[in-house]
């Protein structure tokens, strides 16, 4: 196809840039062999584009922010605990790591406790929106369901026994391939999770605040369980106690 | 506190987000200077810049280029803040821009050749100053500091065929001006000579 000068002046940049395929390139050489206001258009802008190319790094090194500026762009950094404040993305990317961290704690090679904690309190953040993947009040029907799923003994507590929680069900985590459970109760409105992880770390009882909630850790009967919730730190050790007597009458 | 040893674990890449953002704080600055024209409006629309950075960084792929992003930002805060300022976006009044062009005669093309490859920074700097703006922002964001078209139009929010456009005749303009300016010296030196 013949080009027309106007066609030209449309892909000049680029075929000065070296920017186009051959089969572009060679009707464009061939306008500007034919045509002497195009040629020099083009010579033109071969030799601005060299001009500057030549002498830019030598202009940007002229310029430095100035030390104040530095400062103030320092101190508009977040604070700490930027994980969550990033928002979702970010605080999932964390939970990813965590949960991989977490893995590592149920296989056994290091069980610490701040881990399990963290790990429970993203699955939290992260799945209350999702809602339970089995859905019932009935906590017989529940254990029933999980031993067929997972094989093993799950205590559901039924929440009503001095913690007014609402029994919802529990989730299935892909994840964590239902090595750990995750148990949804509803409280005033709110989502409270009860993880329970099987051969976890032992703790007589612990109590966290992170992400801008609040978990209590305990153990019992061999099995360690992670309450997660917003709340008072007081409010939710009160639940975790409440929980941890019906779990002992098990 | 038992966490805090963790915290700092996950958050490290954010960290690394941060400390290459901070490293292009010169560029940012530069570029600020470039549209602002001013000292104090530039640290303004840089910092402005990295808050919103910070800010919206779950936005940003990683992988992708963090400099043409930052770039992206400083450039639409400053576009925004000049169309609440003037409530009208900028025209290119191309028909100055065609005048200028046409102005170089073809006379003496290797002396011409000459003048432009001979020039100084501080020429080279002064003949891009008298390019119109948007000629001028756009070449130098692709001959100086190297991004794409794409990247361009995306800072520039023009499509891409106009920012290949702009490129060829500001890349064009800024030789008229070289050898105009070229041309002017020589004389003024021919002048004294006598």
């Amino acid at each position: 196809m013949r080009m027309t000068c106007r066609d030209i002046e449309a892909q000049l940049a680029p075929f000065v840039d070296g920017e186009i395929g051959e089969a572009e390139a060679a009707p464009i050489a061939a306008h500007l062999e034919a045509c002497p206001t195009c040629r020099r258009m083009a010579t033109l802008e071969r030799l601005g584009r060299q001009a500057l190319h030549d002498c830019a790094p030598r202009l940007l090194a002229r310029v430095q922010a100035p030390a104040a500026l530095r400062a103030s762009v320092r101190r508009a950094i977040p604070p700490p605990r930027r994980a969550f404040r990033f928002g979702w993305v970010a605080a999932s990317a964390v939970a990813t790591v965590v949960v991989a961290f977490g893995l590592v704690a149920v296989a056994g090679v290091v069980r610490p406790i701040p881990v399990f904690a963290a790990q429970a309190t993203l699955d939290h953040l992260k799945c209350v929106r999702l809602g339970p993947s089995a859905t019932s009040s009935d906590a017989k029907a529940l254990e029933a369901s999980w031993r067929n799923w997972q094989g093993w003994d799950l205590h559901v507590p039924t929440g009503q026994q001095g913690a007014g929680l609402r029994l919802l069900g529990y989730r299935r985590c892909v994840i964590t391939e239902g090595r750990m459970a995750h148990l949804l109760y509803e409280r005033k409105g709110e989502i409270v999770s009860l993880f329970v992880l099987p051969d976890g770390p032992k703790v007589d009882h612990a109590e966290l605040e992170m992400f801008g909630q609040d978990a209590v850790l305990w153990t019992s009967h061999g099995l360690t369980y992670a309450l997660v919730g917003r709340g008072t730190r007081a409010d939710m050790a009160l639940l975790a106690s409440a929980l941890k007597g019906e779990l002992e009458g098990f | 506190m038992v966490f805090g040893r963790r915290a700092r674990f996950s958050a490290e890449g954010q960290d690394a987000f941060e400390r290459e953002a901070l490293s292009w704080i010169d560029g940012l600055y530069g570029a600020a200077l470039r549209l602002t024209r001013n000292p104090a409006d530039a640290e303004d629309l840089v910092q402005e810049t990295y808050v919103k950075a910070f800010k919206s960084a779950g936005k940003f792929a990683s992988g992708t280029n963090l400099r043409a992003w930052l770039f992206t930002i400083l450039h639409n805060h400053f576009l925004n803040d000049r169309r609440r300022a003037k409530g009208n976006p900028v025209d290119v009044n191309s028909e100055v821009v065609e005048r200028a062009a046409g102005d170089i005669s073809s006379a003496d093309e290797t002396a011409e050749q000459a003048l432009i490859q001979r020039a100084s920074d501080d020429e080279v700097r002064a003949a891009l100053e008298a390019v119109p703006e948007a000629f001028r922002q756009t070449v130098w964001l692709r001959d100086a500091e190297g991004f794409s078209y794409v990247e361009i139009a995306e800072m520039l929010r023009v499509p891409v065929g106009t920012v290949m456009s702009r490129i060829s005749r500001g890349r064009r303009l800024l030789s008229a001006e070289l050898a105009h300016a070229g041309h002017t010296a020589r004389k003024t030196e021919r002048m004294g000579n006598a």
